[in-house]
Order: structure tokens, then sequence, then C-alpha cells
């Protein structure tokens, strides 16, 4: 059997999705060789700093601030300190509507975008990740404040993300995406889990996973109901395959 | 004492990277180690005022969390925590030229896991169907196999495609709990799943180009991750928060 016949045409744009996912790729087995074990720590008095509540920590956040987390509750998940652009106060919640940024340099999907901003932490904002945050999450202070013009730019991308479309916005946006997602065993799946699971733990979504567990109506035994193991069995005991093997 | 501190976790980084790699000495210097800290002073910070030096009251809020006994070492895990960071950032800036790969280099493969190359995962655009007919064919075939892999799978398999086809983590607590499988049994379920249809893809079209096996692979995903979203939503137990408005 043969797929029905298709046109060789070559697109244009693919050249340059495969070198953004060259680039991400070449960071994220850096970051793999770089991992396992931590060198042994010797504490020391080597380090002395003294917190200090300087005029900043006064200062209530405002949209287009840049936000740092405070540490999260399970370290082995977080992978360092995590920023967060603060787009905009849901004032009826008390939250904020934050965008992370990625721990790399070049953006991994379509739903993250490169800001071009200088600093090695701010490089990729992960859009897909935005989530409303409490404020008591972060560490008082705003890192840094993005001007309103940046501050429109994030949202217009925002709004790109979730769909909001305009194609004004798309054209201007498009190279500072990440390559598409196309094959299911992308090794991205993994980091999108991970960025997931580390917001989860700045958030307090973590603890608070397992305070919802009351909301399951009980889990199924061996997570099969006595009838549906019986049809699955019946199932199983196969069918006709469609097509033929090769030879 | 900083700078001693800064260039031994340099050193120690740097050299963990070149013997996983097999980086046999040249080419990757750490002349840059006694700069360690001064390294991770400019990698980390956001800007030179103090609020873009926060990093520093990170690394406090978290040694504070252990207690008075655990604080220096806290304090000292959480410096070389940024110090990795700062070391990946250094390579890849300074020894760039080392990660250019060709597009059908074999990539991954570390941990068990199978290998891929940049064409597997960008495929070229031509693969898929021009036209509405050869799409409609091209869907058809798919759904004729996702029924047939539908029939024979476990249903840790549907639980696996269905959390995927719903975007759900697979290390969510939530349906963890409820499904009764660990995070790596799902992970390896989802793999060894892959793998099968992969193959099964293979051995019906040996002929087909890399592109076009990609294209059908990823159209019988799609169609299993409907019809496991059938199967699952008349399960009983699900929890409240999976179910679809």
């Amino acid at each position: 059997m043969k797929f029905p016949s298709y046109n060789l045409t070559r697109h244009p744009g693919r050249g340059r999705e495969r070198e953004k996912l060259a680039a991400w790729l070449a960071e994220r087995e850096l970051d793999q060789h770089l991992g396992g074990d931590e060198p042994p720590v010797k504490a020391s008095n080597m380090l002395r700093y003294e917190m200090q509540k300087d005029r900043a920590t006064s200062v209530p956040f405002q949209a287009g601030d840049i936000a740092l987390f405070k540490p999260a509750t399970n370290e082995s998940r977080a992978w360092g300190p995590v920023y967060a652009f603060l787009l905009e106060r849901i004032a009826e919640k008390g939250r904020w509507l934050a965008v992370p940024f990625s721990r790399y340099a070049m953006p991994a999907v379509p739903g993250e975008w490169r800001t071009k901003l200088s600093a090695d932490a701010l490089q990729v904002l992960c859009i897909w990740n935005a989530r409303e945050v409490v404020e008591r999450r972060f560490l008082p202070g705003a890192v840094k404040h993005l001007p309103d013009e940046q501050r429109e730019r994030i949202r217009g991308v925002y709004r790109e993300v979730f769909g909001f479309r305009d194609s004004a916005t798309t054209a201007s946006f498009s190279d500072d995406f990440g390559p598409p997602l196309l094959h299911p065993v992308d090794p991205r799946y993994a980091y999108l889990d991970e960025e997931r699971v580390r917001l989860d733990e700045h958030t307090g979504e973590a603890e608070a996973l397992s305070e919802d567990e009351s909301d399951e109506e009980g889990p199924l035994e061996n997570g099969f109901s006595p009838i549906e193991k019986s049809e699955w069995l019946l199932a199983a005991e196969g069918r006709p395959k469609y097509g033929k093997p090769p030879d | 004492m900083l700078r001693r501190f800064g260039s031994a976790r340099f050193s120690y980084y740097v050299q963990r990277y070149a013997d996983r790699v097999g980086h046999r000495g040249g080419a990757l210097r750490v002349a840059e180690a006694a700069d360690g800290w001064n390294l991770l002073e400019s990698h980390v910070q956001i800007s030179k005022t103090r609020p873009g030096k926060r990093y520093k009251d990170w690394l406090f809020a978290r040694a504070k969390r252990g207690g008075p006994d655990h604080f220096l070492a806290l304090m000292e895990s959480g410096a070389t925590l940024l110090m990795r960071t700062v070391v990946r950032i250094y390579l890849r800036k300074e020894h760039h030229a080392r990660f250019m790969a060709s597009l059908q280099a074999p990539r991954g493969g570390t941990d068990g896991e199978g290998t891929y190359t940049l064409e597997d995962l960008i495929p070229d655009a031509s693969a898929h169907p021009a036209d509405e007919v050869s799409e409609r064919e091209w869907r058809e075939l798919a759904i004729r196999h996702a029924t047939d892999f539908f029939e024979t799978m476990e249903f840790r398999e549907v639980v696996t495609l269905w959390a995927r086809g719903r975007g759900i983590n697979l290390c969510d607590r939530r349906l963890l709990n409820w499904a009764g499988y660990s995070e790596s049994a799902l992970y390896k379920e989802y793999r060894k799943f892959l793998e099968k249809m992969g193959s099964v893809i293979k051995k019906f079209y040996p002929e087909e180009s890399p592109e076009a096996l990609v294209r059908m692979g990823v159209m019988i995903h799609e169609e299993l991750g409907a019809m496991c979203e059938k199967k699952i939503s008349v399960q009983k137990g699900v929890p409240r928060c999976f179910r679809k408005a």
C-alpha cells in the first residue's frame, strides 16, 4: 500500500525553524550534561551578605515589572531563581497575571518568545506557561521595570499565543517564536513538563494539588473497573490487522 | 574566599561537561575559572543596580528556610546551583561551534531513549498532503490504524495518550493518584507505545520517506487522542479538574 501522492515543494521557513531547534537542543543537551549529583557542600563562613530592606521592597508591584519568585519548596525541580513578567493585575482576585522566563536562551516552542533583553535570565518568555499568581509568592520589590512600549509588545505576543490573533503582530513576531512541535517523541515535551512543574513549585500549585485530592471520586482499582477489564481482555484477543505487512 | 569558591565550582562543572562529552583537552580552556565568581555576578544579575542583583535575596531566602544549622550549607548549595547556570551560559556562548549538527545526525539516545534527527523533528513541509483529497485519504488511513491500535491498547496506554492529548503533565499528582501509576511508568509507557507505533508504520510503508512516516505518526496520534478522550470521559473517578466543561 502506498500513501496518496503529494507535491514535492520546499518550504522556505523550515531551514530557519531547524536552525532555531538545533540551537535550543544544543543548550538543552549542555544542560543535561551538567546535571546530576551536585558537588559536596562544605559549609564555611565565606559568604557574608546582609539582606537589607532597601526602598524598593516597600514599593508595590505595578504592571510591567519583572519579579523574582521566592525559592521553591522543592528545589530539586526548580533549577535556580525564576523570574516573571507581571503583565497585569487581576484586581478582584488580588493576583497578577505572571509570565515566567525560560531557563534557556532560545525559544523552544511556538508559545515561547525571544525578548531581546540583555540579561541572560530574561532572554525568553514562556507565554504558554502564564499563570495567575498571588503577590506573596514573589520576593518583595521589582527586579526591573519595562517601559510601557515593551509591556504593550508583550501583551501583543500574549494575545498572539492565546489565539486573539492580529495579522499585524503575527508578521512582526514570527521569527522570535520557537519552532513548531510536530513529532510525538520530540524531547521538548519533557522540557514542557519540567517547566510546568517548575512553576507549580513556585506558585504553590504543587502544594494545592495534594489538598485537591479530595476532589476525586476515588481511584479505580488497578486502573480498571471490572467491566472495563473484561472488555479490554476481549479486545486484546485480537482481530485481523488492517493492511498487509510487507513481505 | 568568594573567588576561590567560584573558581572551584566553575572548574567542577566545566570538567563534568568535558568528561561527559568525551572532550580531550585543548579547545575547552578553563582559564576563565579564575574569574568564576565574576562570571557568576555578570551572568546572573539582571542589571548593575541593587534590584538587579536580587538573586542574592533569593539565595538568602532559600538558606533561611533550613534554619540556622543549615544556613551556610544552603547558601553554598544555592550558589552552586547558580554556578551551574553560569557554566551553561559560558559554554553556550564560548563553545557554540561545537554544537553545529547536520540535519541527519542522530541526537538524543541518553538514558535508554531513542535517537532522532532534526529532520525527524521538523520534517519538510512538502510531506504534508497538498490538497483536500489526499488529506482525506491520509486521515482515513490514520483512523484505520488508530482503531487497530486502540483495540489492543492497555489502560495505562489509554491514560497516557489521553493525558498527552489533553496537555496534562504526566507528573501531575492528580493524574497519578487517580490512575494509580507512577510517573516513570507513564513516561516509559508513552515511549514504548510510540516505538511500537513507529515500527508498525515502518512495517506497513517501507518505501515511504521519513517525513511521510512522521506525518502518518502524528495523525494516528491525534486520532488516538480523540478515541482515548471518549474512553476516559465515561470512566468513573476522573478528577473533576480533568473533566471537560
